[in-house]
C-alpha cells in the first residue's frame, strides 16, 4: 500500500478508536449528564476530521459517508433533532459503516466496494429543520463583554444559549499562567471543571498581561454551589467569578405558551393553562440540594436526641420537687422526634426512583449488545418498583451494564451450541431488583455456559495469582474474578473488553458499602448478585466500645448482638471463634485490625454479629451503647485510604466517632487470617 | 531569510499535506502545532510570518487563535489563512471578521494555497 494510505488507515484507525469509545460513552450515562454535550461534540468531532483527512486522500465515498454522519451529528449537538434510541441505532450504523469502508481501503479493496444506501435512506427519513434568524447577543442575557459571541464558534454560541435557556448558574474563570507550564496547568483546570460541569469555551487574553505570561478566560456551567467551585478550582492565579444573568430571557417552551394562552381566545385559555399545569406538577431538584437538606435533617436529629439528655438530667435535680414543666419538656422532645422521623422520611422519599427507570436504559443497550455480537437473548426484568437511592442509582448504571455484557458475551452461548447442550435457542438474562431489609438486592442472571473455574484457575496460574496444584474452593476460585486485571479470556472481545472490569465493579459497590456476590454452575448460567444500601445520606447505627473507643457499626449489617460468657469464645486453627445456634463464627477484633492497644478482656464482652452477603463474623465489643441515626462525612485526606472505615459522625455532645465499613472491613479480616470464610 | 509558517491543524496528515503544498514555494521553514495551546506558545516563540489554520480543534478553536494574532500588538502584522471543511459558513464569516485574511475550504486544492501563500508573503 502506498505510504500516504497507510499512513491515513492508522490516522483513521485512531480516530474510529475514539468515535466507538465516544458513542459507548453516550450510551452509558443519562440524559441529563452534564458531560452529554462534550461526549456528543466529541463525536462530532471525530466524524469531521474523518472527513477532511479522507477528502484530502481523494476517498470520496468514506468523505461523504463521514460528512453525513457529521451533518446529522451536527444536528443532533445543535437540538435540531433530539437524539433518541433511533438516533443512536443510526449514528451506530454509520460509524460501523465508515469502519467497514476504512477495512476495505486498508485491504486495498477501495472505499467504494461498502453499500451505504440502507443508511442514506434511513437518513432522509429524518430530515432537519433549519434555524433561521440571528440571536440576539449573548451579552442581552448575561453578564458578558459585547464581543464574546464574535469569537464563538457556531457551536461554542449554541451551548452558551442553550445553557442560558436552561438557567444553569454561569461561572467565569480568569487566569495569568506562566508561560512555561501554561498548557498544564490549563489542561488540569478544564479537567477540574468537566468534573462539575459543561466548559463552554477557552478564551486566550490579548492584553493586560503581565511578561512571561499568559491570560486566559474559561467559561463554563456547573449546577455545584459557587463556594465549593471556589474551592476546587481557585489556586494560584486562578480566580474564579459566577457571571450574572440579565433580567431578559431567551423564550422559553413555557413562556411561549404563557404568551399564546393570553392572546388566544376564550376557549383556549384553558387548555394552554393546563398544559402549563402539567408541566409544573413536578420539579427538577439537583441532588445536592438534597444532600445539603438531609444532612440539616441529620443534624437536627443529632440535636434533638440532646434534649432527652437534658431532660434526664434536670430530672435528677428535679427528682424530688416534679415538675409540669419538665413533664412537658419531655412530652414536646418526643413528639418533636416523631416530626423529625417523618421528615427525614419525607426527604429521604425525594431521593428514591423506581429500578424501572434503569432497567429501561439497560435494556435499550443490552439489545443492541446483543445485537452486535449476533446472539439471540430475551431480557427480563422485574422488580422495576423497587425504589433505591438516585445517586446509589447512578453509581450503578456501569457495573450493571458491565455485568449485563459480560452474561451476553461470555455468558449466553451462540444459537447452535446452545442447541447442542439441549437448551433453547434464545438465550435469558434477567435482572431483577428487590428489597431486603435495609438492603436493595440486584440479581443479574443468565442461562448461559456458567464461569469456567478450570479456565479462572489456570489463567490465575499463568498470572501469578495462584500457585500450582493449590487447592481452592469453588468460592475462592470466583473471588479471583474481582482480582484487578483479571480476564479468562485469552483474547478480549470488542465488546466486553471495554469499559470497567470485574475488580472495578467490586471497588464500586464497596464504595457505596454494598458487597457483590458470584454463583455459577457450569453450562446452567451464572448469577450475580449485589447487596446495597437503600440510601446513603443518613443511617441507623449502633455505637460499640471496644477498649476506649467508640466506634459505630450500621445497623443495615448487623444481624443480632450477643453476650459472652468467660469460655465462649474458643480458638480453634489459630482463628477466635464463637458458636452461635449451630453455627461457629470467625470473631473479629477491631483492635487488630486498627493496631489499637489490646482491649481489657472483662467478663462483660459483647459480640455484635455482623454479615454481607453470605459472609457472616462476629465483632468483639466491650459495652454497647445503644442505637442512634448518623449523618456520615467523610474522613480527612489522612485516612481517606484506611480499609473498614466509612468515614466519621458527629454526636450530639459533640464528639466525634468512626463509623465502619462493614464489607471492607469482613474483606481485611479475611486478607489478614483467613478469618471469615463459612465454616 | 527562510520565512516561517505556522500550521495549526490537530489532523497529521491533514498538517503534513498542507506542508508538502507549501514545498514548490521554495524556501521556508514550517512550524507545526496540533492543537491552539500549542499555537499560543510557538507564536512568540517562532514569531512566523504566516499562520495557516484549522478552526475545529479542541481546547482552543482556531478562531480564538485568530483573535490572540489579531488582537495583540505584537502578532497583528501577521497575516492569518484559515483552512477549514465545508459547511460551516458561519465559524467562516466570524473567521474573517476577526481579522482573518484568507480561507480555504477542505479539501483544498494546493495550488489555491500556493497563491494565497505567495500573495500574502510578498
Amino acid at each position: 500500500m502506498d505510504q500516504s494510505l497507510s499512513d491515513f488507515v492508522s490516522e483513521a484507525e485512531d480516530i474510529l478508536d475514539s468515535l466507538e469509545d465516544s458513542i459507548s460513552q453516550l450510551m452509558d450515562i443519562s440524559t441529563d449528564d452534564h458531560r452529554k454535550p462534550d461526549i456528543i461534540n466529541a463525536i462530532f468531532r471525530s466524524a469531521h476530521s474523518l472527513k477532511g483527512l479522507s477528502g484530502m486522500l481523494n476517498l470520496d465515498n468514506l468523505s461523504d459517508l463521514s460528512h453525513h454522519v457529521e451533518s446529522l451529528l451536527d444536528s443532533v449537538r445543535l437540538n435540531k433533532i433530539a437524539l433518541d434510541d433511533d438516533i443512536v441505532d443510526l449514528l451506530s450504523y454509520g460509524v460501523q459503516l465508515i469502519n467497514r469502508m476504512v477495512h476495505a481501503v486498508a485491504e486495498g479493496a477501495g472505499d467504494s466496494s461498502v453499500s451505504v444506501d440502507e443508511f442514506l435512506r434511513e437518513l432522509e427519513k429524518l430530515g432537519s429543520e433549519e434555524v433561521s434568524g440571528s440571536a440576539p447577543d449573548l451579552s442581552e442575557f448575561v453578564d458578558v463583554p459585547e464581543g464574546l459571541t464574535e469569537v464563538l464558534s457556531e457551536y461554542e454560541e449554541h451551548r452558551f444559549r442553550d445553557n442560558i435557556e436552561r438557567e444553569v448558574p454561569l461561572y467565569r474563570v480568569i487566569c495569568h499562567l506562566p508561560f512555561d507550564t501554561f498548557d498544564v496547568r490549563l489542561r488540569d483546570l478544564s479537567e477540574g471543571i468537566r468534573e462539575v460541569g459543561e466548559l463552554l469555551t477557552t478564551l486566550p487574553q490579548t492584553d493586560g498581561v503581565a511578561e512571561g505570561t499568559i491570560g486566559f478566560q474559561l467559561y463554563f456551567t456547573a449546577r455545584e454551589d459557587g463556594e465549593r467551585l471556589r474551592d476546587r478550582l481557585q489556586s494560584d492565579g486562578v480566580s474564579l467569578e459566577q457571571v450574572l444573568y440579565r433580567q431578559r430571557r431567551p423564550q422559553t417552551m413555557a413562556d411561549s405558551f404563557a404568551l399564546e394562552a393570553s392572546e388566544g381566545p376564550e376557549g383556549e385559555r384553558g387548555y394552554f393553562e393546563d398544559e402549563i399545569k402539567g408541566v409544573s406538577n413536578t420539579v427538577r431538584v439537583d441532588i445536592a440540594k438534597l444532600d445539603n437538606l438531609m444532612n440539616l435533617v441529620g443534624e437536627l436529629v443529632i440535636l434533638r436526641s440532646n434534649f432527652t439528655s437534658i431532660a434526664g438530667r434536670l430530672r435528677e435535680i428535679l427528682f424530688d420537687v416534679g415538675s409540669d414543666s419538665l413533664l412537658e419538656l419531655e412530652k414536646t422532645s418526643v413528639q418533636m422526634e416523631k416530626m423529625l422521623i417523618d421528615l427525614r422520611d419525607g426527604v429521604m422519599d425525594i431521593r428514591m426512583v423506581p429500578m424501572g427507570q434503569l432497567f429501561s436504559r439497560l435494556q435499550r443497550v443490552s439489545k443492541k449488545i446483543a445485537r452486535e455480537l449476533n446472539k439471540k437473548v430475551n431480557f427480563e426484568f422485574s422488580g422495576g418498583d423497587t425504589e433505591l437511592d438516585k445517586m446509589i442509582m447512578e453509581e450503578m448504571v456501569s457495573p450493571l451494564l458491565h455485568m449485563v455484557r459480560n452474561s451476553i458475551d461470555h455468558g449466553i452461548e451462540n444459537s447452535e451450541e446452545r442447541k447442542a447442550k439441549g437448551k433453547r435457542e434464545t438465550g435469558m438474562v434477567r435482572l431483577s431488583a428487590y428489597q431486603q431489609g435495609n438492603h436493595v438486592v440486584l440479581e443479574v442472571e443468565d442461562d448461559g455456559a456458567g464461569i469456567d473455574l478450570e479456565g479462572v484457575r489456570r489463567s490465575a496460574i499463568r498470572r501469578g495469582v495462584l500457585r500450582e496444584g493449590e487447592e481452592l474452593s469453588e468460592e475462592d476460585i470466583l473471588s479471583l474474578l474481582f482480582k484487578p486485571g483479571f480476564s479468562t479470556k485469552e483474547t478480549v472481545t470488542g465488546i466486553s473488553g471495554r469499559g470497567v472490569g470485574m475488580d472495578v465493579v467490586r471497588k464500586e459497590i464497596e464504595n457505596i458499602g454494598g458487597a457483590v456476590e458470584v454463583h455459577s454452575v457450569k453450562d446452567r448460567g451464572t448469577r450475580v448478585t449485589l447487596t446495597l444500601p437503600i440510601t446513603l445520606a443518613i443511617l441507623q447505627a449502633l455505637l460499640v466500645r471496644t477498649g476506649s473507643r467508640v466506634f459505630a457499626i450500621p445497623m443495615g449489617s448487623i444481624l443480632e448482638t450477643i453476650q459472652l460468657e468467660s469460655g465462649d469464645i474458643r480458638t480453634m486453627q489459630g482463628i477466635e471463634v464463637v458458636n452461635l445456634r449451630d453455627r461457629t463464627l470467625p470473631l473479629l477484633r477491631l483492635e487488630n485490625i486498627f493496631e489499637l492497644p489490646r482491649a481489657d478482656d472483662g467478663n462483660e464482652t459483647y459480640a455484635v454479629i455482623i454479615g454481607m452477603g453470605n459472609r457472616i463474623m462476629g465483632l468483639v465489643a466491650q459495652e454497647l451503647l445503644g442505637k442512634q441515626d448518623i449523618v456520615i462525612k467523610p474522613l480527612g485526606e489522612a485516612f481517606a485510604k484506611s480499609v473498614g472505615l466509612a468515614g466519621a459522625a458527629e454526636l450530639g455532645d459533640q464528639s466525634t466517632v468512626l463509623v465502619l465499613d462493614v464489607a471492607g472491613l469482613m474483606l481485611e479480616a479475611i486478607r489478614l487470617g483467613g478469618l471469615g470464610k463459612r465454616v | 531569510m527562510a520565512k516561517r509558517i505556522l500550521v495549526v491543524e490537530d489532523s497529521p496528515i491533514t498538517r503534513s499535506l498542507i506542508i508538502s503544498s507549501l514545498e514548490d514555494l521554495g524556501d521556508f521553514t514550517a512550524v507545526e502545532a496540533s492543537n491552539g495551546f500549542q499555537a499560543l506558545r510557538k507564536l512568540p516563540e517562532y514569531l512566523p510570518d504566516l499562520v495557516i489554520t484549522d478552526i475545529n480543534m479542541p481546547d482552543i478553536n482556531g478562531l480564538e487563535v485568530v483573535r490572540f494574532v489579531k488582537e495583540n500588538e505584537n502578532f497583528k502584522h501577521i497575516p492569518v489563512i484559515i483552512v477549514t471543511t465545508e459547511g460551516r459558513d458561519v465559524d467562516r464569516e466570524r473567521g474573517l471578521k476577526l481579522g482573518a485574511d484568507r480561507y480555504l475550504i477542505k479539501p483544498f486544492d494546493p495550488e489555491d494555497l500556493q497563491r494565497h501563500v505567495r500573495d500574502l508573503l510578498g
